[in-house]
């Protein structure tokens, strides 16, 4: 190719179309991408080895920065594993709750991911839509947990406090709230032709392509694969509760941009269902005191379905107050990285944030 | 279906989707997520006033309870914690570095004479970075009841705001002394 008709522009970390702090080095021919590298890094923090230095509860300070959208997978996944090795048994009411915490924190993610999609496109009035009913989740995660963002709520063994008298009550209200706002972000965003002139046939792809490649949750169940984690190999209380799995099958920005919307629907129907087939009893299973918490060797990979896709961690203990090693497996590893720069190719500059976007790629998760 | 029909239905489809999301229009009639901050008083869904007990905040620590054994300062994870001699008490004290803290509320969790608490206060406001490694005591320092008290007297109008605006250092910090 002669030299002068390629052009390579930097796209991020400082950039208002980019999601966090990655960067891209596109090589472009007038407006169409050519080829894209990833560039991670910019958040690397070492979270997988500075958890071996740290005790197994000190740990649950640590793992939810991983993803900051949705942080409670992580908590989730990791206590899993934690359990699996020891052997214990998470009393059914802490399953349950559990399962409310998973999902509350999906519907923010995906609240948030839609806005940050609207704002993509240049629809500005989603992301402050979201982002305000995203507001009272993070109320009930604050009467919940006493948190906001970060919760610390899970432990090994169940969750750290039993709900609030009144907190089931609220959580149906914002339900009922956010319930009754679908329908107005589906006739702003979806029912808007530059959403149609933006995102529909923008960068399909196939489920054997996609299957391939490791793309995990939504993005695969856009394509028409009925995958979902909850349903597949049940964890917390997802065995006892009622929902449906979305799929649709364009497989392109507009089918990916729907499931989500329709996952909020799920999630709101999940939280009812939990909070009305609640169980007694205690939260949090007979464990040790945290400074005496010692876990026999052993090795497990607990996954979970996350707002992004499948979130596992490779937990290794050789016994001891300490972990031997925790791998931690992102969705957004495989889908920022060589997903997307296999999809960037041959499409407009512009359409570089939205794809982006649309696979709701978190970065603070590729780095870690 | 005749090619003049799905002209029709065209048409129909093009003028929803153009006048669909003026629809958004009506939010302009709406009161806004946002508060005015520290006019306003933030509060959930059903209008009760937040943050939530729960909430965790700067630290209190009773003294007459803690017996100083240490525990919280060996499972922050952030090494917040440490323990430190004060003039005029036989017992080390825990002093927490405001720098460090991430506030997960384990030291709460782990203290064996429930003498360590996180309060629901949050507001951290002083000039001098010195103030925020204190050894917290039974009450709040005094630079955060200062705040409370002003934030709570205070209710919203334009009056207020604009008088808040013209004099920026109307709130003065800064009263609370590290003990030594
Ligand atoms: S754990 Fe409690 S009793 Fe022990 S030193 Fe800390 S505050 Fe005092
Ligand atoms: S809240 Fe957590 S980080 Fe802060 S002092 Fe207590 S244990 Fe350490």
């Amino acid at each position: 190719m002669d030299d002068f008709r390629s052009t390579e522009i930097i796209f991020g970390p400082q950039h208002p179309g980019i999601h966090g702090n990655f960067a891209m080095r596109l090589e472009l021919e007038g407006d169409m991408v050519r080829r894209a590298r990833l560039v991670p890094g910019y958040l690397h923090r070492a979270f997988e080895k500075l958890m071996e230095r740290r005790t197994w509860h000190q740990n649950i300070a640590l793992v939810p920065r991983i993803c900051v959208p949705d942080p409670d997978v992580n908590e989730a996944a990791y206590s899993m594993a934690i359990e699996n090795i020891m052997g214990l048994e998470v009393p059914r009411r802490g399953n349950y709750i559990r399962s409310i915490v998973l999902e509350l924190s999906r519907l923010a993610a995906h609240l948030m991911g839609l806005g940050g999609l609207g704002g993509a496109i240049g629809l500005y009035t989603l992301p402050m839509w979201t982002n305000g009913e995203r507001d009272y989740v993070l109320d009930l995660f604050e009467a919940l947990t006493g948190g906001r963002v970060y919760h610390m709520y899970t432990w090994p063994g169940g969750v750290r406090w039993d709900m609030p008298e009144n907190w089931p009550r609220k959580a149906l209200k914002v339900m009922d709230h956010i319930e009754a706002q679908l329908p107005s972000y589906y006739s702003l965003f979806f029912e808007s032709k530059v959403t149609d002139a933006r995102l529909k046939g923008l960068a399909p792809i196939t489920t054997s392509w996609a299957v391939e490649h490791g793309v995990t949750g939504p993005n695969l169940r856009a394509t028409g694969l009925e995958v979902d984690l909850r349903r597949d190999d049940p964890y917390a209380a997802y065995e006892e509760l009622d929902f449906d799995v979305i799929t649709l099958k364009q497989g392109d920005g507009m089918a990916r941009a729907l499931v989500r919307w329709y996952e909020v629907g799920q999630s709101i129907r999940i939280i009812r269902d939990a909070i009305e087939k609640m169980p007694g009893g205690p939260v949090i299973a007979k464990t040790p005191p945290p400074l005496a918490f010692m876990v026999p060797p052993g090795d497990h990979y607990a996954h979970v379905e996350s707002s992004k896709g499948e979130y596992g961690y490779y937990v290794i203990s050789k016994g001891g107050k300490y972990p031997y090693r925790v791998h931690v497996r992102g969705p957004s590893f495989t889908h920022g990285i060589d997903v997307l720069e296999k999809m960037l190719v041959n499409q407009e500059l512009a359409d570089v944030a939205l794809i982006t976007g649309g696979l709701d790629v978190c970065p603070p998760d590729i780095d870690r | 279906m005749s090619p003049g029909h799905r002209q029709v239905i065209m048409m129909t489809d093009f003028v929803k989707k153009t006048i669909r999301p003026f629809r958004a229009l009506r939010f302009l009639a709406r009161k806004p997520h946002t508060i005015i901050s520290p006019h306003e008083q933030h509060n959930d869904i059903e209008g009760e006033p937040l943050p939530t007990e729960r909430y965790r905040g700067i630290h209190i620590n009773d003294w007459e309870t803690c017996i100083s054994c240490g525990l919280c300062a060996r499972i922050c994870p952030c090494d917040a914690i440490e323990m430190v001699d004060v003039e005029g008490e036989q017992k080390k004290r825990p002093e927490v570095s405001y720098g460090r803290c991430c506030f997960c509320g384990f030291c709460e969790d782990v203290c064996p004479r429930d003498s360590m608490h996180l309060t629901s206060n949050y507001v951290m406001i002083d000039k001098n970075s010195e103030t925020f490694t204190f050894l917290p005591e039974n009450d709040l320092k005094e630079f955060q009841k200062e705040y409370i008290v002003e934030t709570s007297q205070l209710r919203y109008n334009d009056k207020d705001v604009k008088k808040a605006e013209k004099e920026p250092s109307a709130k003065k910090g800064g009263k609370g002394k590290k003990k030594k």
